[in-house]
């Protein structure tokens, strides 16, 4: 008994020395890392970092440091020379990548991620227009860290944007048949706002669309449970419907937002020669707002709203559809259909790049308009 | 090794009887004899009465003495009688009860001492003795140690004749079976085996007995020293047998199928067999509604797990996993302890000696001065302590939270062995972090596994596992489902009422049928 547990202390004692210990208040915690290009020759980088320090005698905990390197690890050794705290990657919550960086291809700086455990997963990937740097340096506000952590996970949340973090990008990247599409970051009076969405052909950043065409796309990869979304509908056809007009001058444009938003999207490829497509997505919504009072009294007006909504949104698909085919990339993921289709021939992402502007594709969107409100 | 062994086997030797005095005697030579034998005691009181030309000695310790009883009772007949007296006319023509015979002079003098009076007829061949003792004990009272809110509020009391008295007004049954143990060769003390007949499990009633028969010591102080001789193991932390001073869990324990023991003398009893869980379940369990029994029984589980877990999780993160912290709590942690300049383990330990000194100096202080000390030490000594620099605000709620939780367990003992077993952890944290608290856990628990009390496993139900027994010990049931006896008691009746029978209960319209 007395030799076990002298055995069992000696072997803590001696295990002690093994777990290199990180006292929360000797650490500066990183919590974004920011990163643009330098060089585009010698492939240098320019290193924004945002960190934690426990300082009490500073006035702001959030610091921010600036290095020069050529891979991220070296970014933060070489960072780590600028501070008397020890700086950690564990708590890293945002890598963003200045525009010129992303086109040039960033999966070389997520690779840690991937090989080490202690490098968090479950972080966001975006790109920064201009550069990271404006981005992660600007005035507007004191924890751009957090501010831009609850900005993603908010707009996630409410079916704004896709599911972009660090996962899904890698899991887009590697499938072939399939490219990641990841939010673009701006300055609009001086505090950083979500723009644009980028589009990616594998890891490199190639151009980006607007949220209403990220909404379309949204619609077809996820299935929404409670989104909301404006349409805009040309006003003519409910002109019988709308009754005591006050407005002096008529409109061209009716309003209504769709709230509580349930979608299912199913791709089908009909023809593996030639490479045509059917899109169904049935969605199913209630009618919150419109611009014009609309009396919606009777069947008629629901279908009419119905199809009038469907063919605006096949509308909209097929303008993007062809804007997606011209700059050849397939956030939609047609080309996982194909590969799931056609056993043998292993797809690249190479082949598909060729296959996809020669693909048709057919939408066919069912709106449902299943409540309008409670006022008669 | 074999030394030891030896020396002990000397230790629990009897002490020899010497040469005993026997009757007939003289008036003169019996109280000699007896004055002898108790060591010359000052309060030693002789009347010799002559009756009918008969010398009767009448003797007795006045201190323990019901001095009208022997005037009314005793002397009074014995003087008025118009026949001579003899040993058996003692015996049933007092209005006395309890008159025993003895032949010997050390005989009589150990009945002297418990508080008889001895009356021996000249040259007659043995004595008779009365018990008229007179107890000064205290009355039956609230209970202290284990205070509850709702149910029955009679605490046991240090006389084992008071005890034996509320335990039989509680488990009114010819069942119930109370044996009488003296234990201690040299001071010997009365303990009671108490169980119902015709439930509790013949093993376990034997196995108790076999324990006390072969208990061969010098005296015996108390029910938690018993407890110690008669344990299972002593190289443990944790309670095996729930001492208690209230009268109704003791009650409830028996009724249930358990066996208790009562010792003279002491204020607690001994339930045995328990199970790790018994010593989280209060009596107020069975007196509270089914729901709110089980979430107060769920509370104090969580309580006693986060009591010893919390501190060492914090030294753990604090020093090593700084990943594990949400981002909003960083700031806060990180800012508090900026300010300390010792590393966490140092900071927890320097905090948690400081709450341990507050308990003990409570628990010894008087009641009035025990609580000034309580709220000082609570309010002033923490906010001073973070305002030297000494230790950081966060710490304080943590230490505060698990010390706190400590005070939930029902039993006293198991608190106390739940603030133990928390500085080991707390050095596994400070030493390898939250693998050393994971690995302490583990030992933790393989240790509980191996417990065994009255030769039963400590973990039932859990382990091994009887679902059927969950709701005796886990959580409550409403009765009506509720309608067996642990299963694991292995009792002779497992099944405490019928299932159905009482589940609907009478309405006004069913009266009429």
């Amino acid at each position: 008994m007395i030799r076990i547990v002298m055995t069992l202390c000696l072997v803590m004692l001696s295990l002690s020395g093994c777990v290199p210990g990180q006292q929360i208040e000797q650490l500066g915690i990183i919590t974004s890392y920011g990163v643009d290009l330098l060089d585009e020759e010698e492939g240098t980088l320019d290193n924004t970092i945002l960190y934690t320090q426990f300082d009490p005698e500073a006035p702001q905990p959030m610091q921010t440091i600036e290095s020069t390197s050529s891979t991220y690890l070296d970014a933060i050794s070489a960072a780590n020379l600028k501070t008397s705290y020890k700086l950690v990657t564990g708590h890293i919550s945002l890598k963003l990548f200045g525009k010129e960086m992303a086109e040039k291809g960033i999966m070389r700086l997520l690779s840690p991620h991937l090989r080490d455990a202690e490098e968090p997963a479950n972080i966001y990937i975006a790109v920064g227009e201009p550069t990271a740097k404006e981005i992660l340096m600007s005035k507007g506000i004191t924890d751009v860290s957090k501010f831009l952590d609850q900005l993603f996970e908010n707009n996630i949340r409410e079916e704004i944007l896709p599911k972009s973090n660090f996962m899904d990008f890698v899991h887009n990247v590697d499938d072939p048949g399939v490219d990641p599409i990841q939010p673009v970051i701006t300055i609009k009076n001086d505090k950083p706002v979500i723009d644009q969405i980028g589009l990616f052909q594998q890891d490199q950043y190639v151009a980006s669309i607007s949220p209403d065409e990220t909404f379309l796309v949204k619609l077809i990869i996820e299935d929404f449970r409670a989104g909301k979304r404006e349409i805009i509908l040309p006003r003519a056809p409910f002109d019988p419907f709308i009754q005591n007009d006050t407005d002096e001058q008529p409109k061209e444009d009716l309003y209504l937002t769709l709230d509580e938003i349930r979608s299912s999207a199913d791709i089908s490829l009909e023809d593996k020669k030639q490479l045509h497509y059917q899109v169904n997505v049935d969605l199913e919504a209630r009618l919150m707002e419109s611009s014009e009072p609309i009396k919606i009294d009777s069947d008629k007006v629901l279908n009419l709203l119905e199809t009038e909504m469907s063919r605006k949104f096949e509308e909209q698909y097929e303008q993007l559809t062809n804007k997606l085919k011209e700059l050849n990339v397939d956030p939609i993921g047609f080309g996982t259909h194909y590969n799931a289709e056609t056993k043998h021939e292993d797809l690249t992402d190479e082949k598909w790049r060729e296959l996809f502007p020669t693909t048709t594709i057919n939408y066919n969107v069912n709106v449902n308009i299943i409540r309008h409100g409670v006022i008669e | 090794m074999i030394r030891k062994r030896k020396r002990k086997q000397l230790a629990y030797e009897q002490p020899k009887t010497k040469n005993e005095v026997h009757f007939p005697l003289e008036s003169e030579q019996t109280k000699q004899a007896i004055q002898e034998q108790l060591q010359n005691e000052s309060s030693l009181i002789f009347k010799e009465v002559n009756v009918q030309d008969q010398t009767i000695v009448v003797c007795y310790i006045s201190y323990l003495i019901e001095q009208t009883q022997v005037d009314s009772n005793l002397l009074a007949p014995l003087i008025d009688s118009k026949e001579k007296w003899t040993t058996t006319r003692l015996e049933t023509n007092l209005p006395i009860g309890n008159g025993q015979q003895y032949d010997t002079i050390e005989q009589v003098c150990s009945q002297l001492i418990k508080g008889s009076v001895v009356v021996y007829i000249e040259n007659e061949k043995s004595a008779i003795t009365y018990s008229i003792s007179k107890n000064e004990r205290r009355s039956v009272e609230k209970p202290e140690r284990e205070s509850i809110v709702v149910g029955p509020q009679s605490a046991f009391s240090e006389s084992l004749e008071t005890n034996l008295n509320v335990v039989r007004s509680r488990v009114q049954s010819n069942e119930l079976v109370t044996e009488s143990f003296n234990i201690g060769a040299r001071l010997p003390t009365e303990v009671r085996l108490v169980y119902l007949k015709s439930l509790a499990n013949d093993e376990d009633v034997q196995t108790m007995r076999q324990r006390l028969n072969n208990l061969k010591i010098d005296d015996l102080e108390d029910a938690s020293v018993l407890v110690q001789y008669i344990e299972d193991t002593n190289k443990t932390v944790f309670p095996l047998f729930y001492l208690t001073e209230l009268v109704d869990r003791f009650s409830y324990g028996v009724s249930k199928g358990k066996i208790g023991v009562l010792v003279d003398g002491s204020p607690e009893a001994i339930v045995a067999p328990t199970t790790f869980w018994g010593f989280f379940e209060s009596t107020e369990d069975v007196y509270f509604r089914w729901s709110v029994a089980t979430f107060f029984r769920m509370l104090r589980f969580a309580a006693m797990f986060i009591s010893f877990v919390l501190t060492p999780v914090y030294v753990a993160v604090v020093t090593y996993h700084y990943e594990v912290i949400p981002t909003n709590l960083l700031v806060t942690l990180g800012e508090s302890r900026s300010q300390v300049p010792f590393p966490p383990i140092l900071e927890v330990l320097f905090l948690e000696l400081i709450i341990e000194l507050l308990r003990e100096a409570g628990a010894r202080l008087p009641t009035k001065v025990g609580q000034t000390i309580g709220i000082v030490g609570g309010i002033v000594l923490g906010q001073a302590a973070v305002d030297a620099g000494l230790t950081s605000s966060v710490l304080i709620i943590v230490i505060a939270m698990s010390a706190l939780a400590s005070f939930t367990a029902p039993s006293y003992l198991m608190g106390s062995a739940v603030r133990v077993i928390r500085y080991p952890l707390i050095l596994l944290a400070g030493l390898i972090g939250l693998v050393g608290v994971t690995f302490g856990i583990c030992l933790l628990i393989i240790h509980l596994l191996k417990l065994k009390s009255l030769g039963r496993p400590y973990f039932l139900p859990v382990y091994p596992f009887i679902f059927k027994d969950l709701d005796n010990s886990l959580f409550r049931l409403p009765f009506s489902i509720s309608n067996r006896r642990s299963i694991a008691l292995n009792t002779k009746d497992p099944i405490r009422y019928q299932e159905r029978k009482s589940k609907k209960p009478k309405d006004i319209e069913d009266w009429g049928e």
